[in-house]
């Protein structure tokens, strides 16, 4: 180093000695006009630099050739070193151009794919966006156009094909809204609890999580049956997920219950559901495993087709808990969403149960085995119901449990 | 497209539900269920100990007797009436106690709320014999080892019911009462 000279400084001394040895000059950093942002040790501007013969000095822009720069230096003693200089600066800054365009290019790619991105986004998250709605509306419209007119259905389909899409979107906003809130009060709790109830407020963080996750799953379905009718393969993966998220929430619950049956449902507008069948629940911690008969009534409305049916089905329901008896006994609520499969002319639908008064979740995908309606031959039915339940099981070992709320169902239904 | 006529479809359909509610229109009004009945025989000064507390950090004292909190269990109410009256925290909280007859008190909790229970009648050999229904509480878990004079219940319109709600309230000086809020 000399006399504590930087780095940059030593190297400009040693070079303009060199220089000047040669008989040429090369500018020092101290004649640049700012020296930091350029970073050189010889003075570079944005549009050249400067270079001298020994005797001129001249501006070289970068548009000159090294033609230019030859012609310039002519037979002078500099003549190799700036040769040198002036081809370095101009591949340097020939490829100093190309890596900011590519930079600019990669740049616009990325804004452009963050700008998709952020719009498919905004699809599924924010619903309460305008520019969403809008988005919704017009790929609403665009969806009807292409897969409703062409197979000729008309408008009291079309409007409650509309009417189910948007049930399902707001069921599904709801749940994850209810997911959010379970997620924001336990943060909130987590953040000031400690001990034993911090664990129980991150147990909570964790289950609003998931429950928010499984919202934006249905209100993700509700919106591909808006905007996409004719394709059922995107309901399917979210099927695929949501039997992901099931499984974890039992596993953190320490179990499950599965319940299958036969159901008789008879739908005008308001729903009235009966159901039958048997339930096996497994304790995780200790395997021990329950069976029995259960029994279900449901009353409830729907929102689609108004077209009065009757029709029965087969049920499938798991709750992530082990304890069949407090999932499957008393009233449960339970918010659903379906669509005729394919061309069969019977629905399937999938929903969301909240039982024990709300301690317990569940999950229910329901398959349509034979129906009879005024009206038939609807290669769609979307549709999007709300219903309460009453539950009352026979177990094994406990025997009939929860007769009193098949009572209340059986007032409630028939008045009292 | 299954060609049933939906009239005939519509008369099945009543048919059963009418069948249905002949069976349990000849179920009693209130306390028909047999096994509830159980529960005169225990008392505040029955012994228990926890089975089962799932999870496991929920703080359930683990042994001792039933104090304040059979007295609040004995206000229990229908499923009708079944209402957490505390925020409800997604979390599964239950606990089974084993007590000193054999008999389990099976009881689901959220936030450290009793709101409702069943009981499970065991035989000498520990085998399971029969369970009760579901019934509402709103009985704090702190209750369990205190005496009735630090309970205490207002009621509440619960659903279809008035019911007490108790919560743990030891008789302090007024300065921490206050401190409480």
């Amino acid at each position: 180093m000399l006399n504590g000279a930087s780095p940059q400084a030593a190297k400009a001394i040693e070079l303009q000695t060199y220089a000047r040895e040669s008989g040429g000059t090369v500018e020092a950093v101290s004649q640049s006009a700012d020296a930091t942002r350029h970073g050189s040790f010889a003075y570079d501007s944005d549009d050249g630099f400067w270079l001298s013969n020994g005797s001129d000095r001249a501006f070289i822009g970068y548009g000159a050739s090294m033609n230019d720069v030859s012609d310039f230096l002519g037979n002078s003693p500099a003549r190799d070193l700036g040769m040198q200089y002036a081809s370095s600066r101009l591949v340097a800054k020939q490829a100093r151009d190309n890596a900011f365009y590519d930079g600019v290019v990669s740049g616009h790619a990325k804004v452009r794919a963050d700008a998709i991105r952020r719009a498919e986004q905004s699809q599924t998250l924010n619903l309460n966006d305008p520019r969403t709605q809008a988005l919704m509306v017009n790929a609403a419209v665009a969806g009807y156009r292409d897969n409703f007119f062409e197979t000729g259905l008309k408008g009291l389909e079309l409007a409650s094909y509309a009417v189910g899409g948007a049930g399902l979107l707001l069921g599904g906003a709801r749940l994850a809204g209810r997911g959010a809130m379970e997620l924001a009060k336990s943060g909130f709790r987590g953040s000031f609890i400690h001990g034993s109830s911090k664990t129980a407020a991150v147990w909570s963080a964790t289950k609003g999580g998931t429950q928010l996750y499984a919202g934006y799953q249905v209100a993700d379905a509700g919106l591909g049956m808006l905007t996409d009718p004719s394709g059922t393969a995107a309901a399917m993966r979210q099927g695929i997920k949501t039997g992901q998220h099931i499984y974890h929430e039992g596993v953190r619950n320490g179990g499950f219950t599965y319940a299958t049956g036969v159901t008789g449902e008879l739908d005008v507008g308001t729903k009235v559901n009966l159901a039958l069948g048997g339930y096996l629940s497994v304790d995780l911690k200790t395997m021990d495993f329950n069976y029995g008969i259960y029994g279900t009534g449901e009353l409830g409305s729907k929102l689609g087709l108004p077209n009065p049916t009757a029709s029965r089905g087969w049920e499938h329901t798991v709750f992530t808990t082990s304890k069949f008896q407090d999932a499957l006994v008393g009233k449960y609520s339970i918010h659903g969403a379906g669509d005729n499969y394919r061309n069969t002319g019977r629905a399937l639908t999938g929903a969301y149960i909240s039982a024990a008064g709300g301690a317990i979740s569940g999950y229910q995908f329901t398959s349509e085995l034979k129906n009879a309606s005024i009206k038939t031959g609807f290669a769609r039915d979307p549709q999007a119901y709300t219903n309460f339940g009453y539950g009352a099981i026979y177990d094994s070992k406990l025997g009939l449990v929860g007769a009193d709320t098949l009572k209340e169902f059986l007032q409630e239904l028939l008045g009292d | 497209m299954i060609k049933v006529g939906f009239g005939k479809a519509l008369v099945i359909f009543f048919g059963v539900s009418v069948f249905a509610f002949g069976i349990f229109a000849i179920i009693p009004e209130k306390d028909w269920e047999p096994r509830i009945k159980h529960l005169k025989k225990l008392s505040a000064d029955t012994t228990f100990a926890a089975e089962r507390i799932e999870p496991e950090y929920l703080p359930i004292q683990s042994t001792g007797r039933l104090g304040a909190f059979y007295s609040c269990l004995t206000k229990y109410g229908g499923l009708g009436s079944r209402r957490m009256t505390r925020p409800n925290n997604g979390i599964e909280e239950w606990v089974i106690l084993k007590l000193q007859d054999n008999t389990r008190l099976d009881i689901r909790i959220n936030n450290g709320e009793a709101f409702f229970f069943s009981l499970k009648l065991y035989d000498k050999n520990n085998t399971l014999q029969a369970g009760s229904d579901l019934y509402a509480i709103n009985c704090d878990m702190e209750l369990l080892n205190k005496s009735d004079s630090d309970m205490h219940c207002e009621d509440k319109v619960l659903g279809n019911e008035i019911r007490p709600v108790c919560t743990y309230r030891p008789q302090q000086p007024p300065s921490q009462d206050d401190a409480k809020g």
